[in-house]
């Protein structure tokens, strides 16, 4: 199991910097869901790949949600922290990172956990009715709303920023 | 028919019936705004994964690479033990973790296996042209389809060949979910220009999709590599990996039948 959870990590890493917003807490998040995963191993009929997933939801729901650590990296983006050097192009992409950031963070919770599921992890709607205990329809429409919001505000973003 | 937004989203993921799946991509040929919604549902996507992907690079927070080398450790442990009882063994040991890391996270993610297409994130998110489709009949008349489908049958991957006064070459073969041959090709021509993706149903070459070609500095031949619709159109359609050089002398020697 443990080679199965050292290549889940990656994965995992981008479902909690999605969910958290900073890169540290994503890490801490990984870090407390593995432990987790390590003292109570899945039941015998969940992947570990479902399993690690909803550990690592219910984590950030516990603690980071709580202590709104995501509204403050939303506020404050962690993005800036790598952006201190070279040249405009990477100026531009760390623009472009912060406001998808922020538009990932005016969606409701539901709608962004499957959003990044979906286009970050490649995971099917079964998979994820699964992972977060919810019927497909549901997936199917949440992330629906999820892609049109998104683009929504990504445009207004980009006509606003000229 | 017009597709919700529901189904369209569903689309992009390929997770709707076959018949729907079919019908949709029937309406896209046919209905610009229809492309165009598609586009901009596509869009989201390439921002999420695009934003949160950076974090591939970074290297682990101290806690958490305590965590993975304690992992590992107990891995090789029980590789060496297997090792004892079978001298097979297992050859996952020395890598460092950044290494191993980079080389197991491949599969997990919905990453399209050509490479040349999914890098369009990179400049920009939204930053691509969004794409018109259009019928067999729109801009593409019936004689420059019945040139273009005519080099297909023979046509290599890679090679780029004359066409009228113009080139065409294709980027890619592979089989659909359908079980048919097809070919995505981009054709460089004053009147005929775009991407092109042809399925090969019976004996004849059909016009799956249309996209236009990102408008070029200096005459620049396009590279193909910043079209997220045709990313999704293929990731859509495409039945496995695309076909590789022997696979396709094979889909070549049975006319694509």
């Amino acid at each position: 199991m443990e080679q199965e959870l050292i290549a889940l990590i990656p994965a995992l890493r981008r479902y909690a910097y999605s969910l958290t917003g900073s890169k540290d807490d994503a890490d801490d998040l990984v870090q407390s869901t593995c432990e987790k995963i390590l003292v109570k191993a899945p039941p015998a009929d969940a992947a570990l790949s479902q399993w690690a997933f909803r550990l690592c939801r219910n984590a950030w729901i516990d603690s980071y949600r709580a202590a709104k650590t995501r509204e403050q990296a939303t506020n404050n983006p962690v993005l800036q922290a790598q952006n201190t050097v070279d040249g405009a192009r990477q100026h531009e992409q760390a623009i472009e990172y912060e406001k998808v950031h922020r538009a990932m963070g005016e969606l409701p919770d539901a709608q962004r956990e499957i959003i990044t599921l979906v286009s970050i992890e490649g995971m099917s709607y079964k998979d994820i009715s699964q992972t977060l205990d919810v019927p497909q329809g549901t997936v199917m429409s949440r992330l629906a709303r999820a892609r049109k919001a998104l683009a929504e505000r990504l445009t207004a973003n980009k006509k606003g920023a000229l | 028919m017009t597709p919700t937004d529901d189904q369209l989203s569903a689309f992009l993921d390929g997770e709707l019936p076959a018949a729907e799946m079919d019908a949709i991509r029937q309406a896209i040929a046919s209905d610009e705004a229809l492309s165009e919604r598609l586009a901009t549902l596509a869009s989201a996507d390439h921002a999420v994964k695009s934003t949160y992907s950076r974090i591939d690079d970074e290297p682990m927070a101290p806690g958490l690479s305590a965590l993975v080398q304690s992992l590992e450790a107990a891995s090789k442990g029980q590789a060496a033990a297997n090792a004892n009882n079978d001298e097979a063994g297992n050859e996952n040991q020395s890598a460092s973790n950044v290494v191993k890391l980079r080389r197991q996270e491949k599969p997990v993610a919905k990453t399209p296996p050509w490479q040349w297409l999914s890098t369009a994130a990179a400049a920009g998110v939204l930053g691509f042209a969004l794409a018109s489709l259009l019928p067999g009949g729109g801009a593409t008349t019936d004689t420059s389809w019945a040139a273009m489908s005519s080099q297909l049958d023979t046509a290599s991957t890679g090679e780029r060949l004359d066409f009228g006064e113009g080139t065409l070459e294709v980027r890619l073969s592979f089989a659909n979910n359908q079980g048919h041959y097809c070919r995505q090709f981009d054709v460089q021509h004053p009147s005929a220009g775009g991407q092109y993706i042809a399925c090969k149903a019976g004996s004849t070459w059909q016009l799956h999709a249309k996209l236009p070609l990102a408008a070029q500095p200096d005459d620049q031949y396009q590279t193909a590599n910043v079209n997220p619709l045709l990313d999704t159109l293929l990731d859509s359609t495409m039945q496995g990996a695309p076909l590789n050089a022997e696979q396709e002398q094979v889909a070549k020697a049975r006319a694509w039948q």
